[in-house]
């Protein structure tokens, strides 16, 4: 048996399938084959699991520990990791909590739920972004009348920003507190743009307005100074917000 | 990189350390206790930012440190991850490691990522397998790596060798250094009924470096290398044992989950520094009583 087909084999394995493996392998102690390959499904599974647990200790508080863990490992069999960096793991949870969000499932009681996870997400990648660095002041004030409409902004690593259908900040800030001190939560649906910056370590959500959020997200997406400009001519008091805050820190041009 | 831009020089790495955990990191930094030096899990410090980036260079400027990592999947069949690898050198470089160390295991295959050390069978393909792709890391890394042996809760029906021969002959055949996991020989023992001591006695000792000292868990029939217990007494009575074979050897002492608190681990070290602080006439006065035999 080659190394290449048991590795196959091994991965048929742990996804249930260990009929080949199976025939090859003994189980340790009092183990089975079967057993055997159990326990190493298990490893893989409370390994994924504690990630998300970490990664997304909010939406944990919100639908208790069971629920958590059983919506997390119908994530780990269904989404696999693939990445060897375990901090990639749990991007796609989000859009998999909005697709249970239907009629009938019990994680409709929870319905910012999918929100929640998105905001935990982008938290998680502030703690392990790159640092900041400072806005080149001088070297922007270089450029010419002609290079500035061409410029293209760059964000600092840490921020990003949302646009949530429910009051995520609020409902974050308040389960940073003793939970169990909490009174019953009453949600109502309201749309908040939200930044998330990491400040002193930290990362931390922050509302913001929609002339912010729409700067930020077309920064985000490349358009160059003039575009941003075109989509709303009074951006510029609200760009020179964003380098005073630190979340605008570099520029470029063609 | 370290204040000044400087590289910190690699120090050298004796005695009893302990694998640096984050939740223990405000105690060390405010305490600074006496350990000759810490082993840093490779995969957890590959940071660009934040707090963990000024963790680094904190620990790395106060102690002596090692590299272990978990992910290079020095066993499986895809192409060596030379990204991956290239973060490795660039880390090791960054904080000074005197060394880095893997595990011989396969831990993904294509895109499918365990997170788990995975074994391979004892055979001649696997041996070649490893040699191969160990001298490839070490060109790369341009130095000899550590390779530690695993723990495991199945064994392959077409395995030839005993584990003992297995890693003899890919440290001998990849030119590397050895890394020996006493708790895994335990466990390995009693889940597989393999003889630790055995495995010990055929051991090249001019290539191990390092141990590792770490506690299982009692599972129903076996027992999982969880990482999450004090060492346990057979362990010790084996780490006795190898003292006395080998020497004084740098050894660690790893715990990775339910993190105890600070001092328990610091209680576990000072046990191990019992033991090695003694190995040494113990050694000595072995190595006397076979030249008069």
């Amino acid at each position: 048996m080659t190394l290449r087909a048991l590795q196959h084999d091994y991965y048929q394995a742990m996804q249930g399938n260990d009929g080949a493996l199976k025939a090859r392998v003994q189980g340790a102690g009092g183990l089975s084959a079967e057993q055997a390959l159990v326990v190493y499904r298990n490893n893989t599974e409370q390994t994924l699991l504690s990630v998300l647990q970490q990664t997304f200790a909010v939406c944990r508080m919100l639908v208790g520990e069971r629920c958590f863990n059983q919506l997390a490992l119908q994530y780990c069999r269904t989404l696999p990791s693939s990445s060897l960096d375990l901090n990639d793991y749990g991007e796609m949870l989000p859009d998999f909590i909005d697709q249970r969000l239907a009629p009938g499932d019990p994680l409709q009681t929870v319905p910012y739920l999918g929100d929640m996870a998105r905001l935990e997400w982008l938290l998680q990648r502030a703690y392990y972004a790159a640092n900041r660095t400072g806005f080149d002041f001088s070297r922007f004030a270089r450029l010419t009348g002609e290079q500035q409409p061409d410029v293209r902004f760059t964000l600092a690593p840490d921020v990003a920003v949302i646009a949530a259908q429910w009051p995520v900040v609020d409902i974050w800030v308040m389960h940073q507190t003793d939970v169990d001190a909490l009174p019953p939560l009453t949600v109502e649906q309201a749309l908040q743009y939200v930044v998330v910056e990491r400040a002193a370590y930290r990362p931390q959500p922050s509302g913001i307005d929609r002339q912010m959020y729409d700067l930020v997200r077309a920064i985000d997406s490349g358009q160059s100074f003039a575009d941003i400009v075109a989509l709303e001519p009074c951006v510029v008091q609200t760009l020179k917000e964003a380098i005073q805050r630190g979340w605008v820190t570099g520029f470029h041009h063609d | 990189m370290t204040r000044g831009d400087q590289l910190p020089v690699p120090r050298s790495i004796a005695g009893v350390g302990i694998g640096l955990r984050t939740p223990h990191i405000p105690e060390i930094l405010d305490t600074t206790p006496a350990i000759p030096w810490f082993e840093l899990l490779a995969d957890n410090w590959l940071v660009s930012g934040g707090l963990n980036l000024d963790y680094l260079q904190a620990v790395s400027e106060r102690y002596p440190v090692t590299l272990h990592g978990v992910g290079l999947s020095l066993g499986g069949i895809d192409p060596l991850d030379l990204d991956y690898l290239a973060k490795i050198k660039r880390l090791k470089a960054q904080c000074g490691a005197a060394w880095y160390s893997e595990h011989l295991c396969f831990s993904h295959f294509r895109r499918h990522h365990y997170h788990d050390l995975c074994p391979l069978p004892f055979t001649d393909e696997a041996v070649q397998h490893f040699i191969e792709r160990i001298r490839r890391v070490q060109d790369f890394l341009g130095e000899q790596i550590l390779i530690e042996n695993v723990s495991s809760y199945l064994s392959y029906r077409e395995s030839v060798f005993g584990e003992g021969e297995f890693l003899a002959r890919i440290a001998e055949g990849a030119d590397c250094l050895l890394l020996i996991d006493l708790n895994n020989l335990y466990v390995n023992q009693i889940n597989h009924g393999q003889d630790a001591r055995e495995i010990i006695d055929c051991l090249p000792r001019q290539r191990i470096r390092e141990i590792h000292l770490a506690g299982y868990q009692e599972k129903d029939g076996f027992l999982l290398d969880a990482h999450n217990h004090p060492v346990a007494e057979p362990v010790w009575a084996l780490y006795d044992y190898a003292l006395q074979r080998w020497g004084q050897v740098a050894t660690l002492i790893e715990w990775d989950h339910d993190l105890p608190p600070w001092s328990v681990l610091m209680a576990e070290q000072r046990e191990a520094a019992g033991y090695h602080a003694s190995a040494l006439c113990k050694h000595r006065q072995g190595t006397l009583e076979a030249e008069q035999s």
